[in-house]
C-alpha cells in the first residue's frame, strides 16, 4: 500500500472528526512515513508496519476521551426550570472547545427526550397559561385599586368645588386612603415586576424546548 | 488471535509510558523501540499517545530537525508518572499471577506453542 492510499483511507475513516483533530492525526502519520523513508524503508513496508488504516481510524475515532461526550448530553437536556437555560448558554462555548467526535450519536438519543419535552411543555402550558393570564388579572385589579386610593383626595377636592359641605372626618379618611394607595402602588409595582420575570422565565423555557427540536 | 491483539494493545500504553519516562521521545522513535521487543501494529501507537495527551498523562512539544519533518516529542506529566508507577506494579502482579496460573496447569499445556506465538508470525 502506498503512502497516499494509506493516508486517504485513514482520512476517510476520520471524516466525521473535527478538521483540526483530523489534520493533527494525519500529520503525525505523515511524519511517521517521512521518518521511515529516512531510514531507507519503502512506503509499502512502512504502511504494512503501521497496520490497517481503517482499523486505526476506528480506534482513533473511538478513543479520544469519552469525557467531553459525557458532559455534553447533560448540558443539552431541555431545561426544566427558567433558570437552567442560563447554564445552557454557558455550555455553548464549551461545546466549541471540545467538539464531539460522534455528533450524531448523542443527538439521536436525545431526539425522543426532546419530543417528550415538547409534549410535556404543551400539557404544562395548557395548565399554566390560563393561570398566568389570571395572575395578570389580579395585577390589573391591584393597579386599579391603588390608582383609586391615590385619586381619592383629588376626587374629594372636586367634590368640594361643587359646593359640598366640608367634614373633617371625610378629609382624614381621604388622606388615609391616599397613604394606603401609595403603599399599595409600590407593592403592586414590585409584584408586577416579579410576576413579569416569572412569565418570562416560563416563556424562555418553552422557547428552549422548541428550539432544541429544530436543531 | 483477537485476544493476542487485544492484550498487546492493552500493554502498549505501559510500554510507551516507560519509554517516555526514560527520556522524551517522538512517535516514530517510540514505534521503533517498541517493535524491537513486541510485535505490534506500529500505527496503533498514535491512538494510545492521543489518549494519553487527552487524559493529561502526557504533553507534547515540537522540535525542528535538520532533516525531515519536525518531531513531536512526548513528555510525561507528574500525573502520568504516578499513573505509570501504578500500571507497572499492576502489570507485575498481573504477570506473576498469570504465570503462577500457567505453571499450575503447566503439565497439560505445551509451552513451545506459546513461545512460537510470541516470536513467530
Amino acid at each position: 500500500m502506498h503512502k497516499e492510499y494509506f493516508m486517504l483511507k485513514l482520512k476517510l475513516g476520520l471524516i466525521s472528526m473535527p478538521e483540526k483533530d483530523r489534520n493533527e492525526i494525519l500529520e503525525e502519520y505523515d511524519a511517521h512515513f517521512e521518518f521511515g523513508k529516512q531510514q531507507g524503508r519503502t512506503e509499502e513496508e512502512i504502511a504494512k508496519e503501521l497496520g490497517d488504516p481503517e482499523e486505526l481510524a476506528v480506534e482513533l475515532m473511538g478513543e479520544p476521551d469519552a469525557r467531553p461526550d459525557n458532559q455534553q448530553p447533560n448540558k443539552q437536556f431541555p431545561p426544566f426550570y427558567g433558570e437552567s437555560d442560563y447554564s445552557q448558554s454557558h455550555a455553548v462555548p464549551q461545546m466549541h472547545n471540545m467538539p464531539p467526535y460522534y455528533p450524531e450519536q448523542p443527538r439521536s438519543g436525545e431526539a425522543s427526550r426532546r419530543v417528550f419535552g415538547i409534549i410535556g411543555a404543551l400539557f404544562v402550558s395548557i395548565m399554566v397559561i390560563p393561570l398566568l393570564i389570571s395572575g395578570w388579572g389580579v395585577c390589573i385589579g391591584l393597579i386599579g385599586a391603588s390608582l383609586g386610593f391615590v385619586l381619592v383626595p383629588f376626587v374629594y377636592v372636586i367634590k368640594l368645588s361643587f359646593g359640598a359641605t366640608f367634614f373633617g372626618a371625610e378629609l382624614s379618611m381621604c388622606l388615609v386612603a391616599f397613604g394606603v394607595g401609595i403603599l399599595l402602588a409600590q407593592a403592586t409595582v414590585l409584584l408586577c415586576r416579579l410576576y413579569a420575570k416569572l412569565n418570562l422565565a416560563y416563556l424562555h423555557w418553552v422557547a428552549n424546548v422548541g428550539r432544541e427540536r429544530r436543531m | 488471535m483477537k485476544e493476542i491483539i487485544q492484550f498487546k494493545k492493552g500493554v502498549l500504553g505501559l510500554c510507551v509510558m516507560v519509554l517516555i519516562n526514560q527520556r522524551d521521545r517522538y512517535g516514530f522513535e517510540l514505534a521503533q523501540q517498541i517493535s524491537k521487543h513486541v510485535e505490534v501494529a506500529e500505527g496503533a501507537l498514535y491512538p494510545v499517545l492521543r489518549r494519553m495527551v487527552a487524559d493529561g498523562h502526557c504533553t507534547t512539544y515540537l522540535q525542528e530537525s535538520t532533516e525531515g519533518p519536525p518531531r513531536k516529542y512526548y513528555t510525561l506529566t507528574p500525573e502520568g508518572k504516578a499513573y505509570m508507577n501504578e500500571l507497572v506494579s499492576e502489570w507485575q502482579s498481573f504477570v506473576s499471577g498469570v504465570t503462577t496460573l500457567l505453571e499450575q496447569s503447566g503439565s497439560e499445556n505445551d509451552p513451545a506453542q506459546d513461545q512460537s506465538e510470541l516470536s513467530g508470525d
